[in-house]
């Protein structure tokens, strides 16, 4: 696990942190002229390489020379306390929450709202294919079967896409609608892998569930 | 039991499930003792403080800066002047006395939005929101719904109080009595003053038009009380230059107080530069106070469906709450607002209230009960905005 | 063609009261001169943060000479972003800046109307240019930022009229106020910069009184009998390098020296304005 040391500091952008030699560059950082500056107004945090040499554990300290680069801490900027509002980027491989917005029989459009644990300020277009809902029994799927225009699903990204959407899929088990309400407009609870039910009438309607954690 | 036992953090649920959010906090589930409250930490009937500055922008002859929380609206005052030869239908009523005897008249008949401020135009209110004040008003486009919906409001909420003199805004001129008499523009101006008989009295030959102008600064729900308080805040403030009509350029000239015989010269003369800002002015009339007061109506259930709301009004549990001033998030929710104009401003302060405008949108809960019960929360709001006025 | 969307007023043409001849002469010959020294920018009021609802926002101001009638230049600046691109828009690697400057109705001495006029799309042109070399455009892929400054009060005299063509030289100054403004509100949203871009003027005067023109830094107008020429400077300070610039005026070509220094003092009035920048946002963490 990476640490943060204790020191923190704030930085402007165009702040200098130090010699590109002695650190490595993390978020909110870039590098210029072999120099490390800040590109973020926030907080200065460093972190130690995963795995730091020698037996005792000191993290108050930035050690530096005679280690190989895979070994330099790491310097990033971060907006935490700074501002809650935090814009992050979707990138492949980030679980993110989204809403069902539009549904085809090709496709659901959704709009994604959390990234991670972040939540967003502006709203990212991302699609859900339909070759991307499920692993197994890929060529049997339906959208319509799957979502609905205004459930919640759990979906990971795995494509940055076109000019205006991101490739999500919810092909595992953990991935998929985990708030949907009924046609009657009652919140619904999942029964197995593919029905939520309305507990008012009684009636169920199918999903693409997700596991429960 | 059907909510989802999923957890999340609180920013979290309230992105997903915003309507849910708001519930709860609403109405605290049985073990936890805490108070009902809004997200916002708001008591439901509890309206952001006013804070109101004036008389910051030096280019208008009125201004305004008013903030409710998170939403800010500037508004500038500038009065042009409008030549009567320039008004297309114009009915000239020639003297004065004829002109006030008419405003009698209508005084007496009572008609709203009768006469020259509506006919002629003279109030121009306009609402900016393309400043990037919220992320769904970037410039570029032409004026939203919402803009052109409130600056409408504005307009016909300032005619139908009558909140401006349409006396206050003509402009007079008396010819000089004597053909190639060298007097100066002093005497002129004595003369205008005194003369007020006979064929040679003044003459109405122009208005002054208040171009009202609103700029948002910053838009977290409830623009039209914000709006409105800033109209009157900047009407009130409203300072316009004495000016002298000019015959031969057909306009109206501002009038120096650092002319050479009044005594004020020496002393604007004394300090070098602030001889050209003396201009007289005169503040503008303004009657009444009347102060909008808007609330929404946050529903429990969330599809209010025609056939659904109907039946479901008659169930027990299906309640609602009225939020007073509400903030952007909760305007989301809301389908139902109702914005009621008090002005208890007639008999010094403590003189019975009026009711100005009652606008109710959608929804059915509001009825009559409970709309004369909001009179009494706009009485409380009204205080608090003459208050911040002062 | 009257705009149906919004409230129009009378049909006749309305007109300001105009102000006597002679006054306005005799104003003229009692303008105050200069009060601060050449090489001093006007005290400048910076916040960041003022519309909560944006992503981003700054609000400036720049003191008023000490004057009345002579207002200070007032902005606010929101940056609405990153957010993701209109659907009509094709992929783009890195983020696209859209800038956006007008003048309230009542920033200024004439009532500004509301649509933009060309001198505003003019002055959106050069603020892009001064940000866009200071953000790092390929963090954001395919999302855009939308920068809008809104000029709540021009930097003006009240009652100078026609005493020269001097509206040309006051975008100047509302243009280094909007770069300055705009670069706290980016640093407030969040938004990659390689540093810090600040705005700032500098302008060849000559004064009755003085035998040869002479540079200033920060010009009012109204404070000098003539302005020969000005330059509006986006610098980054720790990079040393200008994003933009802007001169405008009447300079002999056999005279490069007189133009460098022009420039230099266009960038030391960056600089200065730079670090009320930095103090600022300095001061909102923590």
């Amino acid at each position: 696990m990476a640490t943060s040391s204790g020191t923190t500091s704030v930085a402007i952008p165009g702040q200098l942190l130090g010699p590109a030699s002695k650190f490595q560059p993390g978020p909110g950082t870039h590098i210029h002229n072999a120099n490390l500056y800040s590109s973020l107004l926030g907080v200065v945090h460093a972190s130690q390489p995963a795995k730091p040499p020698g037996p005792a554990k000191r993290l108050t300290k930035i050690t530096v020379p005679t280690q190989t680069p895979a070994e330099l801490p790491t310097l990033s900027v971060s907006r935490t306390g700074v501002s809650e509002k935090r814009e992050v980027l979707p990138e492949v491989g980030n679980t993110v929450l989204c809403r069902v917005t539009r549904i085809t029989p090709r496709q659901a459009v959704v709009a994604i709202l959390i990234c991670g644990d972040t939540v967003l300020e502006a709203e990212w277009q991302g699609l859900i294919r339909v070759q991307d809902v499920r692993a197994t029994e890929k060529d049997k799927v339906k959208i319509y079967e799957s979502f609905r225009p205004g459930d919640i699903v759990r979906a990971e990204v795995i494509s940055l896409g076109d000019q205006a959407n991101f490739y999500l899929s919810t092909a595992r088990n953990e991935l998929g609608v985990i708030l949907a309400t009924s046609e009657a407009g009652n919140n619904m609870y999942p029964v197995n892998w593919k029905e939520y039910m309305d507990p008012e009438t009684g009636l169920s309607e199918l999903r693409k569930v997700a596991k429960p954690y | 039991m059907a909510a989802p036992s999923l957890s999340f953090s609180r920013p979290v649920f309230a992105k997903l499930s915003p309507h849910p959010y708001l519930l709860r906090t609403l109405a605290p589930q049985p073990p936890s003792d805490a108070a009902a409250s809004r997200t916002n930490g708001r008591a439901p009937q509890e309206a952001r403080p006013v804070h109101i500055h004036t008389s910051s922008l030096s280019h208008a002859h009125g201004s305004a800066l008013v903030r409710t929380g998170d939403t800010t609206v500037i508004c500038g005052v500038r009065g042009e002047v409008l030549p009567v030869a320039n008004i297309p239908q114009y009915r000239p009523q020639a003297t004065q006395q004829q002109q006030d005897d008419g405003d009698e008249r209508a005084d007496e008949r009572g008609g709203l939005g009768r006469g020259e401020l509506k006919d002629y135009d003279l109030l121009v209110p306009n609402i900016e929101l393309a400043t990037g004040c919220a992320p769904q008003f970037l410039p570029g486009v032409p004026p939203t719904t919402l803009a052109q919906t409130l600056s409408t409001r504005v307009y016909s909420l300032l005619h139908s109080c009558r909140v401006v003199d349409p006396k206050s805004l003509r402009i007079w001129y008396t010819p000089p009595t004597e053909v190639g008499n060298n007097m100066d523009t002093e005497e002129q101006q004595r003369q205008q003053e005194e003369a007020d008989d006979g064929d040679d009295g003044p003459q109405l030959v122009a208005y002054w038009v208040l171009y009202i102008d609103l700029l948002f600064v910053s838009l977290d729900g409830n623009p039209f009380d914000a709006a409105w308080a800033a109209v009157m805040a900047a009407l009130r403030d409203t300072k316009l230059p004495a000016v002298r009509w000019d015959p031969d350029r057909q306009a109206a000239v501002l009038q120096n107080n650092s002319q050479p015989t009044t005594t004020t010269a020496t002393a604007a003369a004394a300090v070098p530069g602030q001889g050209k800002n003396s201009i007289k002015t005169t503040p503008l009339p303004v009657a009444g106070l009347p102060v909008a007061c808007t609330a929404a109506v946050f529903p429990e259930k969330k599809h209010g469906g025609e056939s659904m709301a109907a039946s479901a009004a008659a169930t027990v549990g299906n309640r609602h709450w009225i939020l007073l001033d509400p903030d952007r998030s909760e305007e989301t929710l809301c389908g139902e607002t109702i914005t009621m104009v008090v002005d208890c401003s007639s008999g010094g302060g403590g003189g019975e209230t009026r009711i100005k405008s009652i606008e109710k949108q959608g929804g059915v809960v509001l009825g009559r009960e409970l709309i004369r019960g909001f009179a009494g929360v706009a009485e409380k709001r009204w205080k608090e905005v003459r208050d911040a006025m002062q | 063609m009257s705009d149906r969307r919004r409230i129009n007023g009378p049909v006749g043409a309305t007109i300001p009261p105009v102000s006597e001849d002679g006054a306005s002469r005799e104003v003229a010959g009692s303008r105050g001169g200069r009060s601060r020294p050449p090489n001093a920018i006007r005290k400048m009021y910076l916040k960041t943060g003022v519309t909560p609802s944006a992503s981003g926002s700054a609000y400036l101001e720049i003191e008023t000479s000490g004057r009345s009638g002579v207002s200070g230049l007032k902005l606010s600046c929101t940056v609405h972003g990153p957010r993701s691109l209109p659907r009509s828009s094709p992929f783009s690697p890195h983020i696209i800046l859209s800038t956006h400057v007008k003048y309230a109705p009542f920033a200024t001495r004439q009532r500004r109307g509301y649509l933009r006029d060309p001198s505003e799309r003019d002055l959106g042109t050069h603020l892009e240019a001064a940000l866009r070399g200071a953000i790092i455009a390929d963090r954001w892929p395919k999302s855009g930022v939308d920068i809008i400054v809104s000029i709540i009060e021009g930097d003006q005299d009240r009652e100078t009229s026609k005493t020269q063509g001097d509206e040309s030289w006051d975008l100047m100054n509302a243009l280094s106020g909007c770069i300055t403004v705009a670069s706290a509100a980016l640093a407030d949203a969040g938004i990659d910069c390689v540093d810090t871009v600040a705005g700032g003027v500098a302008a060849l005067v000559s004064d009755k009184g003085d035998a040869s023109p002479s540079i200033v830094i920060d010009p009012i107008p109204s404070e000098h009998d003539r302005i020969l020429a000005a330059c509006c400077i986006a610098y980054l300070p720790t990079r040393d390098e200008v994003t933009n610039l802007w001169f405008k005026g009447d300079l002999p070509a056999s005279d490069t020296e007189l133009y460098t220094k022009l420039v230099e003092k266009g960038i030391q009035a960056s600089a200065k304005a730079n670090r009320v920048l930095v103090e600022c946002l300095g001061e909102t963490v923590g």
